[in-house]
């Protein structure tokens, strides 16, 4: 070691100048590091709204091409409604005139055209159909039936095509049926008719028979014939669409090639099966196998068929409602068959005046019509406290779908009759719903037992006004559970929303999403979040200035910190029951209802977000049934569905 | 020149010669930044290379000499502080293959500044069954890459018989180590 102090100063001097350097070039990378970490941050805060942005869109181009969905389902309903009005007034002109006195070559070919007029009315129904099952706009609607009578009416018309052609038709239902079975008639129909008349278009010598009979768990349909059978190579390719067993077949026989199809479709929505055995030459035999329930009879009281109860035809009034000359023409004429008075109405207003004014035995309503339509009549009737609020009315529409036969029962019409009208099933209704006596249904009232309740204190959830939010909803706890549980679900993502909303200056919807987070927040005892949510929408929808982050990153917190302490206590596990908990004036919920509805087909989030905060309002039975139906229809995006739901739902509020 | 060089070349001169003579060669070499090196800092290469000449000029050793035994030092070092290379590379033949697409890679990405040695390699065929790596670089350090290849194959208990062939086009000195096997673990 050198003892020279200069040296060793100098020595030390270097090692201190090499510190600060090394000091400095730290920092200077330090900061470097530091402003890279802040890049990424921004870049990845401007990727996170980039994402929720592009969600937004896709969100919205989604809806959008829901919305265009609903146009084409619109345009399908409404060429089925074009298709068929004029189809009524050909194929009513023609009935009429087959009645007046003609040389036997004029019969001749107004039977022609009758034939096939009928023919094409068939096609247009299976397209219809066939478009319907394939959009899944068809929805099976079970209601109790009695089994005997239903085989003959539907049997009726066949059994006398049968006797037309020369072949025997024998249709049987074992006697071990029970009397009353749930499934949904109007469809069973469409398979029972479909597999009979192309067993009768196959037949010429034997016989078509009919059979239904339990079988196994369930119970099975069988139609056979005795006809020209089917291959073993096209036995395979029956239930195909556009397919028949061999081309020739369609030009001797006719038909689109959609009817088995269909037939197959809708067996398969009775959850059942179909099969075939056939033997070329020999005949052909389907099989349907369905589990129907069978019904207590107690609960379903037969509905008077006495014939002796039945009223003389001829002695009935009958009031048509209907504006289109040609179908009152038809329906007037048709009518007279049985020699019963037909006065004409021109709309639902004018119906009522003369329900005022004389005593009808049935109504045959149709649904669009100036002034007032068919269904306000039919409400109308049914509300009134005059002697004809009882009266039969049987919808007359050229719309066939599901939807406007279950509007019509939901106006309180009995039965439905659809366009062009056919003699047959006319004359069918008039015997149905001309009886003296008519039983009514006894309205049962369901009273729900209220799950167990909780008393105050015994739950206890971090930043949650259990106490109070319990007693608001009767100490019913896991509805509670439910209802906060679903709340943070539904709010979880607030600050990306909001950011969103914020990048496109869309305060009216920022608006909604706190006010709707500041009710739902109070109802819930959350008065933190409830607090806050208002401020905010304060800020937005008084003084239109968009709050700072902060305090929506508090919220955020606040709901995340939420989720947590739920999770942390015990599931009840209990299905969401009746959802009383706010009570709204029926103004408040109407217009509620109105926006949901406005935003349907623009933003069915919101309309969504709308209709969940509608469900935790106090609501009659009925509404809140059809607000769930309208939330289920929204599950699936099935915005035609809601509609109507949401239009039903503002009706019962009259 | 990183800074890494000069710390450790300060560190060999003190284990070798001691504090004094480090002292005097900076004294006599007068470098612009004062000596003070520190291992993250970057300074004139050419303040390495008066400090050689000076040393070899106090000692008596030659130059190439001096510059050999330092490759040997620095690259013990390099095993010591960046392990995780050397052991994921497995061999001294892999790590060279790696010098230039990888290892220098991830100097730059540290130091973006570094000017550093370029090193390209050629398989051994059966004419020439000797791994060849290329050293181009301005400094014309090819006896540092030369014991920082010995110390690299001492890491790998692996000894190689390496013969240069050495010329200089324009600035660039060229160096071609060729490599054989002799003896390995």
């Amino acid at each position: 070691m050198s003892t020279d102090i200069a040296r060793v100063t100098r020595r030390l001097e270097r090692e201190r100048t090499a510190r600060k350097e090394a000091e400095r070039l730290l920092d200077e990378k330090s900061l470097a590091l530091f402003d890279k970490n802040m890049e990424l941050e921004v870049l990845s805060q401007s990727l996170e709204k980039l994402v929720a942005k592009r969600t937004y869109e896709m969100q919205q181009a989604r809806d959008e091409a829901l919305n265009s969905l609903q146009v084409k389902s619109d345009f399908i309903a409404n060429m089925s409604h074009e298709l068929r009005t004029p189809m009524n007034g050909v194929l009513g002109i023609l009935t009429l005139l087959s009645d007046e006195a003609l040389s036997e070559q004029q019969l001749e070919l107004v039977k022609v055209a009758l034939a096939s007029g009928k023919h094409l009315l068939g096609l247009i129904n299976d397209i219809l159909d066939f478009s319907k099952i394939e959009a899944n706009k068809i929805e099976i609607e079970n209601a109790a039936v009695d089994v005997v009578e239903y085989f003959s009416m539907v049997c009726a018309p066949f059994k006398l095509q049968a006797k037309d052609k020369g072949i025997d038709f024998t249709a049987e239902v074992a006697a071990a049926t029970p009397a009353y079975l749930m499934f949904d008639a109007f469809r069973l129909t469409q398979v029972l008719s479909n597999l009979l008349s192309n067993a009768l278009k196959f037949t010429e010598t034997g016989g078509v028979s009919v059979r239904f009979a339990p079988h196994q768990d369930g119970y099975r349909l069988s139609v056979s014939d005795t006809g020209i059978g089917i291959s073993k190579n096209h036995l395979s390719s029956v239930f195909n669409a556009f397919e028949q067993a061999d081309t020739s077949i369609t030009r001797v026989f006719g038909g689109t090639g959609l009817g088995m199809n269909i037939t197959k479709r809708i067996v398969e929505m009775f959850e059942g099966a179909i099969s075939i055995e056939s033997e070329l030459g020999k005949g052909t035999t389907f099989h349907v196998d369905v589990a129907f329930e069978q019904v207590d009879i107690e609960q379903h009281p037969k509905v008077n068929s006495d014939e002796e109860a039945r009223a003389d035809l001829n002695s009935a009034r009958i009031l048509l409602v209907e504006d289109n000359a040609v179908n009152q023409l038809v329906a007037q004429k048709m009518l007279a068959n049985w020699a019963c008075t037909v006065d004409l109405a021109q709309n639902g207003q004018i119906a009522l005046d003369m329900l005022d004014a004389h005593p009808y035995s049935l109504v045959f309503m149709d649904l669009q019509m100036p002034v007032m339509g068919g269904i306000e009549a039919a409400k109308r009737i049914r509300a009134s406290l005059a002697a004809y609020s009882q009266i039969p009315i049987v919808a007359m529409t050229a719309h066939s779908s599901d939807e406007h036969i279950k509007e019509c029962q939901q106006a309180g019409m009995d039965d439905h009759l659809s366009k062009p009208i056919d003699r047959d099933r006319l004359q069918a209704m008039l015997h149905k719903h001309l009886t003296v006596v008519k039983q009514s249904q006894p309205t049962q009232e369901h009273v729900q037992a209220s799950p167990a309740a909780l008393s105050a204190g015994q739950i206890q959830i971090h930043e949650v006004d259990i106490d109070s939010s319990l007693a608001r909803v009767n100490g019913d706890w896991p509805l509670l559970y439910s209802l906060l549980e679903r709340f943070v679900e539904e709010n979880i993502g607030i600050e990306t929303h909001y950011q969103v909303l914020k990048s496109l200056d869309d305060q009216k919807a920022a608006s909604i999403e706190f006010h709707r987070i500041k009710g739902g927040g109070a109802n819930l005892g959350l008065r933190e979040v409830s607090k806050l949510a208002a401020d905010m929408e304060d800020s937005i929808a008084l003084k239109q200035i968009w709050p700072c982050d902060i305090k929506v990153k508090l919220l955020q917190s606040k709901l995340d910190a939420l989720k947590v302490n739920l999770s942390g206590v015990d599931n009840p596990k209990i299905r969401l029951g009746k959802a009383d908990l706010r009570t709204e004036s029926d103004e408040v919920i109407q217009t509620q209802m109105h926006k949901i509805k406005g935003l349907i087909n623009k933003d069915l989030l919101s309309a969504e977000t709308l209709l969940n905060d509608l469900l935790t309002c106090l609501l009659s039975a009925p509404m809140l049934d059809e607000l769930t139906t309208a939330q289920k229809a929204m599950s699936r995006f099935d915005t035609q569905a809601v509609s109507k739901s949401i239009d039903k739902a503002i009706a019962l509020l009259g | 020149m990183k800074g890494i060089v000069f710390t450790e070349f300060s560190e060999m001169i003190v284990g070798m010669f001691g504090d004094d003579m480090l002292d005097d060669l900076i004294d006599e070499t007068k470098p612009a930044s004062g000596g003070a090196y520190t291992a993250v800092g970057t300074y004139d290469h050419q303040e390495l290379l008066n400090m050689v000449v000076e040393l070899s000029h106090r000692t008596g050793i030659e130059v190439p000499k001096l510059v050999h035994t330092f490759g040997l030092h620095l690259g013990k070092t390099f095993t010591e502080k960046f392990t995780t290379f050397f052991v994921e590379s497995g061999s001294t033949l892999k790590f060279l293959r790696k010098i230039d697409n990888h290892i220098h890679v991830e100097v730059r990405k540290l130091y973006p500044d570094a000017e550093l040695p370029v090193f390209s390699f050629k398989e051994p065929t059966d004419d020439e069954p000797a791994f060849k790596l290329h050293y181009q670089s301005t400094r014309g350090l090819a006896e540092l890459a030369h014991g920082l290849i010995e110390a690299t194959s001492a890491y790998y208990g692996e000894k190689f018989d390496i013969k240069r062939d050495e010329w200089q086009e324009g600035d660039v000195h060229h160096c071609v180590f060729s490599l054989a096997l002799t003896a390995s673990k």
